[in-house]
């Protein structure tokens, strides 16, 4: 029986995805050590695509100058916006660039999306940039080597704010503490290591849960796999005006924490059943640079 | 006047003990024998000892709480024969005026730094102030004239503080600029309900990523100018060149080396003149001051 047999039957992978032969032909199993896939989920973000795409293409030269390499995996979850379009011209026009495309018919979502692109990744770690978001090129193999060297499940680096081409705030600028059961501050946007999280059975798509990220996060604690935060920028989180977290972020500063009062209460019987713990300061992530080590 | 034995006196754990290393190793490289006693300490101590000391207090609130019996201490306190307050850090700052006014009456205050603060000082208190150049200490040994394996400092800067608007304007300033963006930055927030804030490099820790770094950046904390000496003294024993950027210290036209009103004109100056010549630059200026040990003797004679 096949690893993704056996994870299936332990309801540990998602079956619906697993089930789809078309997409079962795109995973790749043996996955290289020594790059980044670069996965950009998409449905209905064409205006941002060129922003997102130009960055992780400009991040695969800086890995390839570091002698490392890379891929962009771009996956249009069934978007209604001529996403598809773009990007098939993106993709004749950058022919020779490491960039891959796949459309989907059905709509997935952006959980089922992630676990999509953890399966077909042709590298180990993946970093997960969504479309409207930016990544700091420059510092992509920074943070791959630390990735490589702590064996981290979840690395995640400082992300700006910026809206309207300004910084408004900082965010994923701490190391995961128990207070992660009470409100979410580590963003999607991270690099993660695609042999493990679908060792843990992936992205929880549920609907009842949206806030998928957040999930993620509290269940590789959970799972004691590392949490690693390299105190350097890995990337732009962009605030489009009109967008839920911009609205948020307007209404309550710059950091949305708080989810529906259901999703929190469910995430909190699922990850602190003996009650929320924000007042407990014990670090269960930790703190790491390639040029000095662990921070703590 | 001269005093005959000096004790500093010091909350056991909490409270600033980077100054009370910092007075221990100053007096002790001017060969003034000098006592050291925790809060506790002190109020176990016979007052008959007292008589000829002169305490040099740190901290005084968490003297107070952390004795173990606050009375008491401030009695033994007040049984020497002078009490002098030893501090670091914005006069301005409503914990400065707190200070002094915690039931101790000081015959005189001890301002370590890189400038004088007497003006300020005059607004807050009528105790007799003295000014002490934070100059360096023995241990420190002979500071390198050149930066020691430049290439191997991979980090481009370092930002560590509190995540303050101040801090967060000083970041989104360096990425507008275009400065290297591979810089380490780690801005902590104090968290409601906690005692503790969140990860903040200790001594140790900061000293290793200084040790990697080119530049050590900061901006000011207030609208009132004010230079943080012992930044700039981790900074450059680390062989990083200490860069502070404050629009509001700038044009007070202190000799300190590497303030800036803007990142523009920091980055101007690193392109131009480079990371070695800054360094020096900055060694120079300390070394050229007289030591710690020195100062504090002058200054005694004047309590």
């Amino acid at each position: 029986m096949s690893e993704a047999k056996i994870l299936q039957s332990a309801n540990r992978i998602e079956s619906s995805v697993l089930a789809d032969p078309g997409l079962r032909n795109l995973y790749t199993e043996s996955k290289a050590e020594n790059g980044v896939t670069i996965f950009i989920p998409n449905w209905n973000h064409r205006p941002y695509l060129p922003r997102s795409i130009r960055s992780a293409l400009q991040a695969i030269e800086r890995l390839k100058e570091a002698g490392l390499s890379g891929e962009v995996l771009v996956i249009d979850d069934a978007s209604r916006d001529g996403s598809q379009r773009f990007l098939l011209t993106v993709q004749a026009l950058y022919g020779d660039a490491p960039l891959r495309t796949v459309f989907l018919e059905r709509n997935l979502g952006l959980p089922r999306l992630r676990n999509l692109a953890l399966r077909m990744s042709r590298y180990r770690r993946v970093c997960m940039l969504d479309a409207d978001n930016e990544l700091v090129a420059e510092n992509l193999p920074l943070f791959l080597r630390s990735a490589v060297q702590t064996d981290a499940a979840l690395l995640h680096g400082l992300l700006l704010d910026r809206r309207d081409g300004r910084m408004t705030g900082i965010r994923s600028d701490n190391v995961a503490s128990m207070r992660l059961t009470a409100g979410n501050y580590i963003d999607a946007f991270a690099l993660v290591d695609a042999v493990k999280l679908l060792r843990l059975g992936g992205y929880l798509a549920d609907t009842r849960l949206p806030h998928e990220d957040w999930e993620m996060v509290l269940h590789l604690i959970a799972e004691e796999e590392q949490v690693v935060f390299v105190p350097v920028v890995m990337g732009y989180y962009h605030l489009a005006p009109g967008s839920m977290y911009a609205q948020t972020a307007e209404d309550k500063g710059p950091r949305p924490r708080s989810a529906a009062p259901e999703v929190v209460a469910l995430l909190q019987r699922m990850f602190a059943q003996t009650g929320t713990r924000e007042w407990d300061t014990v670090r269960v992530g930790r703190i790491y640079h390639p040029a000095v080590g662990y921070l703590d | 006047m001269q005093t005959e034995t000096i004790a500093i006196v010091h909350p056991p754990t909490a409270g600033d003990q980077r100054l009370v290393s910092r007075l221990i190793e100053g007096f002790g490289d001017a060969s003034h024998g000098v006592a050291v006693y925790s809060s506790p300490e002190l109020c176990a101590l016979d007052a008959e000892e007292l008589g000829s000391t002169t305490l040099l207090v740190v901290s005084p609130g968490q003297c107070i709480e952390t004795s173990g019996d606050g009375p008491a201490f401030l009695s033994k306190v007040a049984l020497a024969q002078k009490r002098i307050l030893g501090s670091v850090g914005r006069v301005d700052h409503p914990g400065y005026g707190s200070r002094l006014k915690k039931g101790i009456i000081f015959d005189a205050v001890l301002d370590l730094g890189f400038t004088s603060q007497r003006e300020g000082h005059a607004e807050v208190s009528d105790a007799p102030y003295h000014f002490v150049l934070n100059g360096p200490i023995r241990e420190e040994g002979p500071l390198a004239e050149e930066p020691t394996h430049p290439a191997e400092r991979t980090i481009p800067w370092v930002l560590v503080g509190p995540k303050s608007d101040r801090n967060r304007n000083l970041l989104a300033e360096l990425f507008e600029h275009e400065v290297d963006p591979g810089g380490f930055c780690l801005l902590h927030a104090r968290l409601k309900n906690m005692a503790s804030p969140g990860p903040m490099l200790g001594g140790p820790q900061l000293s290793a990523v200084l040790s990697k770094a080119r530049y050590y950046l900061w901006g000011g904390d207030s609208d009132v100018p004010y230079y943080e000496s012992f930044r700039f003294i981790e900074s450059l024993v680390a062989g990083t060149v200490p860069c502070k950027i404050d629009p509001d210290l700038a044009p007070e036209g202190l000799d300190i080396p590497g303030i800036y009103a803007s990142v523009s004109a920091f980055e101007t100056e690193a392109r131009d003149i480079g990371y070695i010549a800054m360094y020096r630059r900055a060694r120079d200026f300390y070394v050229s001051r007289g030591g710690l040990g020195e100062h504090l003797s002058e200054a005694l004679h004047l309590v």
